[in-house]
């Protein structure tokens, strides 16, 4: 299948390893990539009430991304931008409503087009799993990541026990209420286990960075992965 | 301008610590009960047949009114039409005055604390006294309600008893036996002095003319029964075609508030009583309508399918941080950030929609579907383009489209990004990101250029 890349802001500025780790594994499953023009999903204008400021995005990723069999973005946040902006900004416009619906997330991808159901693979590490609000609620796709991640020897696979609490991160969110979005940065770092993870796991980089920056500052020895780079290094697909 | 008073109360909620924990606590224990309640499959088919029956109702409004107003005056109950909350509030004063009613008993109302009712019966030398024990608690902390089922929630088994220890004059117990045991005697004797009842309601049932209460204390069967008069107080939205309609939403109502099958009362409220019977001899129900018809036929309509269970509060992980109050609004939580917009124009609750992370967990768990996250999307767009952006975010988002829309300038702008994330880290939005968190370095190269290094993209030699 021709697949698109669809690299995402922050994995082209902050989590390189992240989008190379995505192409890597969908080279070994026998995909061709492409990396049509892009920029930003638009995200941060659109939840920020500022639609019109939105939209050129969503036609730039319409005109660029046309040609690939599907789209693949190493986030949950923005493949969900892109799905609901292309059907808010172009309803009824049949190439759009059809972009919108080949537009993944990459684990969704694996899951729902690939069909991979506990791939073998080796990741010797302790994790705990951070399912993101967008894959869960706005994507759909509860649950598929971890089935990604349940085949893969030597990983122990930890979980919160509330899984559902989101991060706090929420984009401008974080600026407009920044106590707010700490101190639900905190509530799941409290829920940890005591014996720290070696890494959190995540599909998003937006909760990666959120928690992941907690950790950091609270001097945590839990490390934020994206679960891109978790499945190249264990070998998915091999 | 984005409300001021919004973020100061977000601020001071969150500084609250043991507000956080007695919210945490409270949610956990509706939401996880309630998550368990039904399987998957069997909690999807009633959401299904429960959001039609309700979106029948909502699409019928007109219709149903005249309905329910005939059928409920042929039995004998006098309604009331109210165009806004100040005529509904009048009008529940005028008829205690009327019947020279002294003290009032409430049973949970959340119509009532929107239209501020105890404050309106206060003004017409009339007592309100709240009988459904959170409200009852909340009342005598003098605060609001924080939740839409479960008003104290935010308070601590040790402040309450706390409460109750300086009403009573003596030393109550934190133990849940001494804490209810209190509230019932003291309940009890008010129930018998009371003039009028007031009341409001979970459905409006137009085919019959009735009422359809769920409680699980029992205070609404005292509060409607004992007193010679019952007026109710409800939203227009509360109207249902039948018993059969509300049936598939009466199940879900408790389910999903805190997963129990059925509520301790259902209570059927059909008329005055008939001569030589017990109950009361007048039965009143103010209809309003509140800013309801604005929302009928708009984008938001669907926010008039709510039947107030409370579950996208529970669920809400910035509820279970600030509680209530901090939304400023009688509707908090993910459908009050929705629905307070609609029916309020201040400043504050216009800044509601973006009192959320957006993470759509509220959508999931709504019995009746409202696409809560969508409408917060689109309504923080109408905030802004009715001026109540966040300060400077105007321009900020014109620049951004500007130098970042199309993916030619977003090349050209690469290779400076590195200098301009260092430089907002000190000054800019991300000055407020890196106090308290730490940030990755920036790649200095597009990745384009790694993954054509890697030879992993197609097409390249």
């Amino acid at each position: 299948m021709e697949i698109a890349l669809f690299t995402t802001c922050l994995g082209d500025l902050f989590a390189q390893d992240a989008v190379a780790s995505t192409a890597r594994v969908l080279r070994r499953l026998g995909h061709r990539l492409t990396l049509p023009a892009q920029t930003c999903c638009g995200q941060p204008a659109m939840n920020s009430g500022f639609p019109a400021q939105a939209r050129p995005f969503v036609a730039a990723y319409l005109e660029n991304f046309q040609s690939a069999d599907a789209v693949v973005a190493p986030s949950g946040s923005c493949a969900a931008m892109l799905r609901h902006g292309l059907s808010q900004f172009y309803p009824g416009d049949e190439a759009a409503l059809r972009l919108a619906e080949r537009t993944y997330e990459l684990t969704q991808f694996l899951a729902e087009v690939q069909g991979l159901d506990r791939p073998p693979g080796r990741f010797a590490a302790r994790v705990i799993y951070h399912e993101s609000c967008h894959l869960a609620h706005w994507l759909h796709a509860a649950g598929e990541t971890e089935r990604l991640l349940q085949g893969i020897e030597g990983l122990a696979l930890l979980h919160f026990p509330n899984p559902q609490l989101c991060c706090g991160f929420g984009g401008t969110f974080a600026v407009h209420f920044p106590e707010l979005s700490l101190a639900m940065a905190d509530e799941k770092v409290s829920q940890l286990p005591e014996q720290p993870p070696d890494f959190l796991v995540a599909s998003d980089q937006g909760c990666l960075m959120q928690l992941g920056g907690r950790l950091e500052a609270l001097g945590r020895k839990t490390r934020p992965l994206h679960v891109a780079v978790l499945l190249d290094r264990a070998g998915v697909g091999e | 301008m984005i409300s001021r008073d919004l973020l100061e109360d977000v601020r001071a909620a969150v500084a609250n610590r043991s507000l956080h924990a007695a919210v945490a606590q409270s949610v956990d224990r509706h939401s996880l009960p309630a998550a368990a309640a039904m399987p998957k499959g069997q909690r999807e088919l009633l959401r299904v047949r429960a959001r039609a029956a309700r979106m029948d109702a909502v699409r019928s409004l007109g219709e149903l009114c005249e309905r329910f107003i005939a059928a409920a005056e042929a039995r004998g109950i006098r309604v009331h039409t109210a165009a806004d909350g100040k005529e509904a509030a009048r009008i529940v004063a005028e008829i205690a005055q009327a019947a020279g009613a002294r003290r009032a008993v409430k049973s949970k109302s959340m119509a009532s604390e929107e239209i501020a009712l105890n404050e309106e019966l206060g003004r017409a030398g009339v007592t309100p006294l709240e009988t459904d024990l959170g409200e009852y608690i909340v009342q005598l902390a003098g605060e609001r309600p924080s939740h839409i089922i479960a008003p104290c929630l935010h308070k601590s088994r040790a402040e309450i008893a706390e409460l109750f220890s300086r009403e009573a004059g003596r030393e109550i117990a934190t133990d849940t036996p001494s804490l209810t045991g209190f509230a019932r005697e003291r309940l009890r004797e008010e129930f018998r002095r009371a003039d009028i009842g007031i009341s409001g309601a979970n459905f409006l049932v137009a085919e019959e003319g009735s009422l359809v209460i769920v409680s699980n204390e029992g205070n609404a069967r005292f509060s409607t029964t004992v007193p010679h008069i019952h007026v109710a107080v409800a939203g227009v939205e509360k109207l249902i075609r039948d018993y059969a309609a509300m049936q598939d939403a009466l199940r879900l109502l408790p389910l999903s508030a805190t997963g129990q099958r059925i509520t301790s009362y259902v209570s059927v409220v059909r008329g005055p009583a008939a001569a030589g019977e017990d109950g009361p001899q007048e039965v009143h129900v103010v209809l309003m309508d509140a800013g309801r018809s604005d929302i009928l036929g708009g984008p938001y309509e669907e926010a008039l399918l709510c039947i107030r269970c409370g579950a996208c509060l529970d669920i809400c992980p910035v509820y279970r941080q600030t509680g209530g109050h901090a939304y400023g609004s009688v509707y908090s939580g993910p459908i009050g950030a929705v629905l307070t917009p609609l029916l309020r124009p201040d400043a504050q609750a216009q800044a509601l929609p973006f009192l959320s992370s957006l993470c759509g967990a509220c959508s999931d768990v709504c019995p009746v579907g409202i696409h809560l996250h969508e409408h917060l999307v689109a309504l923080r767009a109408r905030a802004v383009a009715q001026g109540a952006a966040f300060p400077g975010e105007a321009a900020a988002f014109r620049g951004f489209r500007r130098v970042w829309a199309t993916p030619r300038r977003y090349r050209t702008l690469r290779p400076l990004l590195p200098g301009a994330l260092r430089l907002a880290q000190t000054r800019g939005p991300l000055a407020v990101w890196r106090r308290g968190r730490g940030i990755p370095p920036v790649a200095p190269a597009p990745i384009a250029r790694r993954l054509r290094a890697e030879g992993l993209i197609e097409g390249d030699a």
